[in-house]
């Protein structure tokens, strides 16, 4: 609102005096507020989704490619609660809680810096998988979840990933859309010269 | 048979993953910055600390031979590390450990990269560049899988030599690519041929 104000101040006071512009150079533009719903409105959107995920539940199915043995399958579940995306700091805070076969497994807060953000990925529940184990030295591990989930999961500048569950492909696509524009609008984003 | 599947492998991972040092030559003046994109020292930069980041690339191969039937699967891992890319050498020097987990050996090397040796770069997917190594070794009957998915950047170097970097992300691999190749042409490497 304070940036409307601006751009409709320098208007009214550009108006008042061109009658007695002389030559000039000429001026940029005033920057424009960025396209798209205000950053207010997007972190809401996004604060929204993820406190409507729920919990999610499925069962694990894991296959061992080195020795073609299967795991006891197990019942997992993701729920994430008490989500506030706070427009005015740009950070987004959480608590999750893991349970395998009942038993809690993750039971904390996370917070999370959207100026840290380079770039988000949508990710099946398989490959999400794959990936952390194979990042834990385990890529023979194949795994499976039924029913199947997403990840939408952001890449930060200190190289780590932060990733955020959700069911369907479509919500994960519009939510990834929103963090991206939760990003630009905060000034993150990947600004490297490659 | 699984016993020469596992020799291949292993001559196919330590070509796949290998670099060649070549000999020092005379250090040049520092090339003068390219009228567009990034100045060398930026270009250099970038490239330093996306190798680095690569940190361990693990992954798990499963080769099949077509003439008979047999399969084999290897645990691999390839360890990049103290990447240093000198824009004033115009070198990129690293430390790879590359480790075969499934029967506990290891390879340590420290290699570099000299980019007025460079003649192009490729990113290719992990099975096509491990295909084209077996068919040059004279083995056209392998067939290999990775998983996860992993993309090779090869640069390739006079004197038929290559240096090659490993990604999980394609899109990571083709933007190093693009900053080493932008950093060759600093440096005044690069395909010299007519045609």
């Amino acid at each position: 609102m304070k940036n409307i104000l601006h751009v409709v101040f320098v208007v009214c006071f550009t108006s008042l005096f061109s009658s007695f512009a002389v030559a000039q150079q000429s001026v940029p533009p005033p920057p424009q507020p960025a396209a798209g719903p205000s950053l207010a409105v997007t972190m809401q959107f996004i604060q929204d989704k993820m406190n409507e995920q729920g919990k999610i539940s499925y069962t694990l199915h894991t296959h061992d490619n080195s020795n073609g043995e299967d795991w006891p399958v197990y019942q997992i579940s993701i729920e994430v609660t008490n989500v506030i995306a706070n427009p005015a700091t740009c950070r987004i805070t959480w608590h999750k809680v893991t349970t395998n076969n009942g038993v809690v497994g993750i039971n904390k807060d996370y917070s999370f810096d959207l100026r840290n953000v380079l770039t988000f990925e949508v990710r099946t529940s398989t490959y999400e998988a794959k990936m952390e184990d194979t990042a834990n030295g385990h890529p023979e591990l194949d795994k499976r979840q039924d029913p199947p989930y997403f990840a939408v999961t952001a890449k930060l500048r200190d190289n780590t990933e932060t990733p955020f569950f959700v069911t369907s492909e479509d919500t994960a696509n519009r939510f990834a859309r929103a963090m991206v524009h939760a990003v630009e609008l905060c000034g993150g984003g990947n600004k490297e010269p490659f | 048979m699984k016993s020469l599947l596992r020799f291949v492998f292993v001559a196919c991972v330590a070509i796949l993953f290998s670099g060649f040092t070549v000999a020092q030559q005379p250090v040049a003046p520092p090339p003068m910055p390219a009228a567009d994109g990034p100045s060398l020292v930026a270009t250099m930069q970038f490239i330093e600390k996306k190798l680095n980041e690569l940190g361990t690339v693990n992954f798990a191969a499963y080769l099949h031979d077509n003439a008979d039937g047999t399969d084999s699967t290897d645990q691999v891992g390839i360890e990049y590390s103290n990447v240093v890319a000198d824009p004033v050498a115009c070198r990129i020097a690293y430390h790879r450990k590359a480790v075969d987990k499934s029967d506990a050996k290891s390879m340590e090397e420290n290699l570099s990269l000299n980019l007025r040796d460079v003649q192009d770069l490729v990113v290719m997917p992990g099975e096509q560049r491990l295909k084209k190594i077996n068919t040059a070794s004279g083995h056209t009957t392998l067939d290999a899988r990775v998983d996860p998915p992993i993309f090779v950047l090869v640069a390739r170097k006079v004197g038929n030599q290559e240096n090659s970097f490993i990604f999980f992300d394609e899109e990571m691999a083709n933007r190093v690519a693009k900053a080493i190749t932008h950093a060759v042409e600093l440096c005044g490497g690069g395909n010299q041929d007519k045609f």
